[in-house]
């Protein structure tokens, strides 16, 4: 049994790594990718918590509680995959209709709402 | 700790995580970048089986490898510069990025793992076990039971408990899909010298 | 189904009301169809209410009583329901409004086809509908008097409904200000009840009066201000001014409003409050005098009347005085059956003669004749009209108006007041009079008309035969309508049929035939002949005995002077004091206004000046780079982070 502070370690690391790449690299793509990362180190915890308090979080709301275990953090993972998909759809178009506009996908070139 | 098979794959699949993440962020090229992802997001679909939630894993690779990656695969293809790819550059403020996102986690991972966390103790009355008798009771000849598997259990909340959530979810979706088509269309007249 | 429909018998009123709605929101859309929108809700109201009625005449049924109440609004701990309840009154009078206004509504249609106004007429006529349903409902003063005024304001808005005619505009001002006037009246009558009762709820009202007869006194004047309403609505004098004018309006307007339903509304109410005027007699001795008098001068106004719309309207004022005279002299059942079947033969000659109007393009009587043999329908229904109006036996007003005159009768031997009988009766006489004076004008004699009228479309003659029906055949409930009546109010009711009386009602009534005759049918009498004899008399019934000269000189001219008088004032008096004041404020001003200029507005540039260089160097913080504004944001909370572990030490 892997205790949850790993869990909580590993994820904390991949944030960290999605976080830095969204800071530091340019291409907006790239950007996207990190985004990525970053939702999956939450939804690494989502479900590892889940593992832990399942039990306890919902007992009482579902069906023959005494043997089932609450799937309530499963559960918000599947839609947080579900924004995911959607913002990642709307980016890479958002990323594609810039390219097409202004010949690039850098993000520091893309500031046009600067001072 | 004992190396069991379970601590084994842990640290075997989180190395892999983290080294698909660092590639994502640190390679050469977006293709690169792309693939790292998708080693990534396998890593994290085996730690769901090892969580678990085998529903979810089935659902990671799924949707996250095979819709999203490939999403962002195409999309690197179309918006490829030209000179055949992106050379690795960074921002000025790099330096300052680090230090902060050092600072950030280390500071938040102290604070999540000074806290007691409850043990997990749910071995022998989890309905995770995919027994095929409890799938398909038949098979021991004894009288039909709740197949009461991860699956079963994930479908049967989100067609009652959360219903409403998920029928927002669809909605969400159609919305992102329409907005994105309408996003990349080429409006009348423009030229598309792309 | 038929339990279903009871059960949901609150609806009533929602249907016309929604359809109000429907017809003010889609009006462009819907253009003709609104005639069916309103039609189809009435009906379904109707509906409703045929199955009411046959709950009641069910055995054991008559006594039953629906009502449903709502939590209106709660003042501190008390709680003040709002309700409907519909019991035996009431079905009557559902039946009527939803009855009379279905059969209206259809011949509207055929009326009002080609009027650019056609989908507004529907939907006040909806919103019409609506509250009167409401009002007949009411289970308490409050919702009685929202849907009170409410029809006054759909009666004004309908009767100037060719607003464009500064005739029929004025009229609508004259009708509103007049019942507003009698309103006044109302309102101040069931708020000083509210104040003995804190309750709204009419049983409350009752109960109370009930278990208070020291405070006698005090509910005569109540009555009487209750009355007050109900004289204004109802066109009694002295506040029948409004009434006549109100013909302005389209003619199924008049049928509906002003003479079936709304203006039914005052006795209606008197019966509504009967609780109240028969704890004082001398209230209920008002009414009575009140009635009979309208129901007299009325009737004579009538013969002087050249506009048939105008004699009709006379006609309803003075039936409408027998009806308060009825329940004044103690004939409760007597004067609301008149209102039942009076609502049905009163409609049925404005139809018939907004049938004559449609077909001759003139309301002048004078300039009408021969229609008989043009227009057959319209023709016999009318003289049914007619005959129910003047009470010839069997027609339905025979039964309703012998009633009355013996309830009248009946207390001119107990009480003495024989005047009230005597008036009555004349005004059968007079009733008679103008009634075959109409009819000779309009349908016997020779024709006058400057063009060829045909008989209108059957959208509007199969209405006028419903009515017709009715006319002729209502009266033979006299006696089931009053134990039905009694049930809801139990009165004594009169005696046995009064031959004497009876014999007297029919005679007048066929010598005004005779004298018609002989002025308007063979021509043996000089039909000028008042005139000739005594101007002065005939000049005073032409005039409607000068009571709008009256009022002119009496209220409106000195409201006008006193106006000007007040206008004057305003403007010397007031004015100067304004405008010095004026002068005063301009001076100081000045004075503030350097002041103001070189140190407040220093200090406030300087401020101004200190916040542009703020600005402009923060600015620099704005990069555009999304990036950038990422590194902030996780920078800001790592600083939250840092800051909470040396401020909370426990964290």
């Amino acid at each position: 049994m892997v205790p949850t502070e790993h869990y909580i370690i590993l994820a904390l690391a991949l944030f960290g790594i999605g976080a830095y790449g969204f800071m530091s690299r340019r291409n907006l793509i790239t950007l996207l990718m990190c985004m990525e990362l970053m939702v999956n180190a939450v939804n690494i915890l989502l479900v590892a918590f889940n593992r832990n308090w399942g039990l306890e979080v919902t007992r009482g709301a579902f069906m023959q509680a005494r043997d089932v275990q609450s799937p309530i953090g499963q559960i918000m993972v599947i839609f947080s995959i579900t924004i995911a998909v959607a913002e990642a759809g709307i980016g890479l178009g958002i990323i594609i209709l810039l390219y097409r506009h202004l010949k690039t996908a850098e993000v520091d070139e893309v500031n046009w709402l600067k001072w | 700790m004992l190396l069991t098979p379970e601590v084994f794959h842990f640290y075997l699949w989180g190395g892999i995580i983290l080294v698909g993440g660092l590639g994502v962020v640190f390679s050469r090229r977006v293709i690169y970048s792309a693939f790292s992802l998708i080693l990534s997001l396998f890593g994290v679909s085996a730690l769901y089986v090892l969580l678990t939630a085998p529903f979810l894993a089935a659902v990671q690779v799924l949707l996250y490898i095979g819709g999203i990656a490939v999403l962002i695969l195409f999309a690197v293809i179309v918006a490829q510069q030209k000179g055949g790819g992106i050379l690795y550059n960074t921002q000025p403020h790099s330096p300052w990025a680090l230090l902060v996102v050092l600072v950030l986690m280390i500071s938040m991972g102290r604070i999540l793992t000074s806290i007691q966390w409850p043990v997990a103790s749910v071995e022998g009355r989890t309905m995770y076990n995919l027994q095929i008798s409890q799938i398909i009771p038949q098979a021991r000849g004894e009288e039909m039971l709740t197949p009461q598997t991860n699956t079963y259990v994930i479908g049967l909340s989100l067609s009652r408990t959360y219903v409403m959530i998920f029928e927002l979810m669809s909605v969400i979706l159609l919305v992102a899909m329409i907005g994105a088509i309408i996003y990349v269309r080429k409006e009348e007249g423009e030229s598309g010298s792309d | 189904m038929v339990a279903w429909l009871v059960n949901h018998a609150y609806l009533i009123p929602v249907f016309p009301f929604l359809a109000f709605w429907v017809i003010a929101l889609f009006s462009r859309q819907l253009k003709l169809y609104s005639a069916w929108v309103s039609i189809g809700s009435v009906f379904i109201s109707l509906i409703f209410s045929l199955a009411i009625l046959w709950i009641k005449i069910q055995p054991l049924g008559i006594e039953r009583v629906f009502s449903w109440s709502w939590k209106f609004m709660t003042i501190g701990d008390k709680v003040y329901p709002i309700g409907i309840q519909i019991d035996n009154l009431t079905t009557v009078m559902l039946i009527v409004v939803t009855l009379v206004g279905s059969c209206i509504q259809i011949y509207s249609a055929g009326y009002m086809a080609g009027d650019e106004g056609f989908p507004r007429y529907f939907g006040f006529l909806s919103l019409f509908t609506a509250s009167m349903l409401g009002l007949v409902l009411a289970d308490n003063f409050l919702l009685l008097y929202i849907c009170w005024e409410l029809v006054g304001f759909t009666s004004y808005i309908l009767i100037g409904f060719w607003f464009r005619k500064p005739s029929a505009a004025k009229a609508g001002k004259k009708a509103f200000l007049t019942t507003r006037t009698g309103d006044i009246g109302f309102l101040l009558g069931w708020l000083t009840l509210f104040g003995f009762t804190g309750s709204f709820a009419l049983s409350d009202a009752r109960i109370f009066i009930v278990n208070h007869p020291d405070m006698a006194f005090l509910w005569t004047v109540v009555a009487l201000l209750v009355f007050w309403g109900a004289v204004g609505k109802s066109a009694q004098i002295p506040l029948h001014v409004w009434l006549p004018d109100a013909m302005e309006g389209p003619t199924p307007v008049s049928a509906l409003i002003h003479a079936a339903t709304m203006v039914a509304a005052g006795v209606y109410l008197v019966a509504r409050t009967y609780f109240l005027f028969a704890s004082t007699p001398q209230a209920l001795l008002v009414v009575a005098y009140i009635g009979a008098f309208t129901g007299f001068f009325a009737a004579t106004i009538g013969m002087a009347m050249h506009d048939i719309k105008r004699v009709l309207a006379y006609s309803t004022i003075s039936q409408l005085g027998y009806m308060m005279a009825g329940l004044g002299v103690g004939g409760y059942a007597a004067g609301v059956f008149h209102l039942f079947t009076h609502a049905f033969f009163k409609a049925l000659l404005f139809l018939g003669a907004g049938s004559v109007i449609h077909a001759c393009h003139t309301n002048d009587m004078r300039r009408m004749g021969g229609l008989a043999r043009r227009m057959p329908t319209t023709h016999w229904t009318f003289v049914f009209g007619t005959f129910a109006l003047i009470g010839i036996p069997p027609f339905a007003g025979f039964f309703s108006k012998d009633e009355i005159l013996a309830s009248a009768f009946h207390y001119g031997k107990e009480h003495g007041h024989w005047l009230i009988f005597l008036l009555l009766l004349a005004g059968v006489f007079f009733t008679s009079f103008y009634m075959f004076r109409a009819l000779y004008l309009t349908f016997w004699s020779k024709p006058r008309c400057s063009h060829h009228p045909h008989e209108s479309p059957q959208v509007m003659t199969i209405p006028l035969v419903i009515l017709a029906f009715f006319s002729l055949t209502l009266g033979f409930l006299y006696k089931a309508f009053g134990e039905f009546i009694f049930v809801s109010y139990p009165i004594p009711s009169e005696e046995a049929p009064n031959w004497l009386v009876m014999g007297l009602s029919v005679g007048m009534a066929l010598l005004g035939f005779y004298v018609a005759y002989q002025i308007y049918g063979v021509g043996a009498w000089d039909k000028y002949l008042l005139r000739k004899r005594y101007p002065l008399l005939e000049r005073t019934l032409r005039k409607k005995y000068f009571v709008d000269e009256t009022y002119e000189t009496l209220i409106t001219n000195p409201g006008l002077h006193l106006s000007y008088v007040a206008g004057g004032f305003d403007k010397w008096v007031i004015d100067g004091i304004v405008n010095l004041m004026g002068y005063l404020g301009v001076g100081w001003s000045f004075f503030i206004g350097f002041f103001d200029k070189s140190i407040v507005d220093g200090i406030y540039n300087l401020m101004a000046w200190i916040t542009g260089q703020l600005a402009s160097a923060s600015r620099r913080l704005q990069t555009g780079n999304v990036s950038n504004y990422f590194l902030t944001m996780l920078a800001s909370i790592a600083l939250i982070l840092i800051l909470m572990k040396f401020l909370f030490k426990g964290g």
